[in-house]
């Protein structure tokens, strides 16, 4: 029987994984990349939660950045 | 007070009666310190002679009759993350052994000013980023006194263990996601994460740039009052600083809890996280005690555990992957595994995931105010678990198990740890006690009141475990 093997495609948060380390000019050694690609999908799980579907762009960042007022217009 | 030394309250009043002298309960440390540090490694560096040098200028001064106030005189220490002129400020990493700053942190000018006697530095995770400590850095992981077999927590891990184990009667933390109130639940004492902006951060290495808190830690609420008193305050050096004015925190401290409304946030340690049955029982208790007290306990509910954890897991570490990216690519091999590897997790996020976490924490702070706005202070737990056992194998412990001390970095509310009773296996269990912002003095009230009442405080470990060589 004819088996052929194929490489299983990188996911594309695969991808982006490879390429954001690749670009951070940090020199992280593959065994400890191995431990950091396990904990990128938590993280990204996590970050996912912090989407609200449907939030109003009138929700904005913190921390809010305010110029301080001259003294004379202190209330 | 502590079992091992009077309390910081008790020295400053047998010091000004003369039964005590700064001289003498300095050398007491210094003793405790030379015979149990070889062990617990809470210090760093201990300035013995600096400290003795100190302790006679305060006697001095005091019989002079110069009174800098209830610190002249009092041994205390500090987490090696403060710059301190003189001496190197390593943040328990190679990265940093031979930083020497050129100026005092604001918080070390602070209690020299109040006369404090500065024993040394102590320990903490290298570059204070959270999880479990590590035997890499140059300096060996502070061991919990209660039992050398469980961590202290971190990342204030020797702040924790010297004042468990009495080997100073305060020391300084910071807190960026529970450095001060993790270590002051898992050693049993007190700690206090004031209100952001409330406690100038210059000169404190930062792990982040929205959430570093500075705040004392000690075996009481009261002296925690005390110290907090004598750092905080406006500081032009910290953009981050409030100009806020610094209320009284002791005068109202025997005031009780009669007539305030305190809400519990029972859900993140029994339905967001099922906390074992021992911690569950202790929190309760607290509620217990203050509704005993005279106090409005109701519980109350704000959005899950597990949202706030994903907002800190976000914003902490992206914040400090940031501080850190050019050493990072040009010194990777001089940190620590397990530092660098909890620093380049920040680098992985997309600036849209930082922004995005940005605004659910917008989100977060006000579901947690409208809360405070009908509570005077909230209770949660200090910790979710059980001290858990000293193993540094795994490397991101904090990413997968919920951080409870996190909902009040990101609100920036003023937040202490207390000791709420002890658990199945004699370990200390702490609890959270938040309350409005600029409003530390009504939460250290409340967390006195219950300290008072708890009578739990008599308790000291014996150092290193049962049996350990106390």
């Amino acid at each position: 029987m004819d088996v052929h093997y194929r490489e299983k495609p990188m996911s594309a948060q695969d991808r982006m994984f490879e390429a954001i380390i690749e670009a951070s000019g940090v020199p992280v050694q593959d065994n400890e990349k191995a431990e950091l690609r396990k904990a990128y999908t938590t993280l990204m799980e996590l970050a996912a939660r912090t989407r609200v579907p449907g939030r109003s762009w009138e929700v904005r960042t913190l921390p809010h950045y305010l110029p301080e007022a001259p003294d004379e217009d202190a209330p | 007070m502590s079992a091992f030394l009077p309390s910081i309250a008790e020295a400053a009043a047998d010091i000004r009666s003369g039964a005590l002298t700064s001289a003498a309960l300095t050398e007491t440390c210094l003793d405790r310190i030379a015979r149990y540090d070889s062990d617990i490694h809470a210090y760093h560096v201990v300035l013995a002679d600096e400290a003795r040098a100190a302790a006679r200028k305060a006697d001095e001064e005091l019989a002079a009759g110069m009174d800098r106030g209830p610190l002249h005189g009092i041994p205390l220490a500090l987490k090696d993350v403060f710059y301190w002129k003189g001496q190197k400020t390593t943040s328990n990493s190679r990265v940093m052994i031979d930083f020497e700053a050129d100026e005092d942190a604001t918080a070390i000018v602070k209690l020299k000013e109040a006369g404090a006697v500065l024993l040394g530095q102590l320990n903490t995770y290298e570059f204070t980023f959270g999880g479990r400590p590590s035997y890499l850095p140059p300096f060996p992981p502070a061991m919990n006194p209660w039992n050398f077999a469980r961590i202290t927590g971190g990342s204030s891990s020797g702040s924790g263990a010297a004042v468990a184990a009495g080997l100073c009667l305060g020391a300084l933390g910071t807190d960026a996601g529970g450095s001060i109130r993790l270590p002051a639940a898992f050693n049993g004492i007190a700690g206090m994460k004031p209100t952001i902006g409330r406690v100038s951060g210059f000169g404190d290495m930062p792990l982040t740039y929205s959430f570093d808190c500075v705040g004392p830690m000690a075996w009481t609420t009261h002296d925690c009052a005390l110290m907090l008193q004598a750092i905080a305050g406006y500081d032009p050096r910290d953009p981050g600083s409030g100009k806020v004015p610094v209320p009284d925190y002791v005068a109202g401290i025997e005031d009780g809890v009669a007539g305030l409304k305190i809400g519990v946030i029972r859900h993140f340690y029994t339905d967001d996280f099922a906390s074992p049955l021992d911690i569950v029982r202790a929190i309760d208790g607290v509620g217990q005690t203050l509704s005993g007290l005279g106090a409005k306990v109701t519980e109350v509910s704000v959005s899950p555990l597990i949202d706030w954890h994903a907002v800190g897991r976000v914003l902490v570490p992206a914040e400090a992957y940031a501080i850190h990216e050019e050493r990072l690519q040009t010194q990777w091999e001089t940190y620590g595994k397990l530092a660098r590897n909890r620093l380049m997790l920040g680098g992985l996020f997309r600036a849209v995931d930082y922004i995005q976490a940005q605004r659910r924490r917008g989100e977060l702070l006000a579901e947690m105010n409208a809360v405070l706005e009908d509570c005077d202070v909230v209770i949660t737990t200090g910790t979710l678990t059980p001290t858990p056992p000293f193993d540094d194998s795994e490397p991101f412990p904090f990413i997968d198990v919920p951080t409870i001390p996190i909902p009040f970095n990101l609100t920036g509310h003023p937040c202490h740890v207390v000791r709420a009773g002890f658990g199945d296996d004699g370990m200390p269990i702490g609890a959270q006690i938040a309350g409005r912002h600029w409003d530390e003095a009504t939460v250290l009230r409340v967390s006195h009141a219950f300290e008072m009442a708890a009578g739990l405080l008599d308790r000291a470990p014996e150092i290193g475990g049962p049996g350990g060589g106390q």
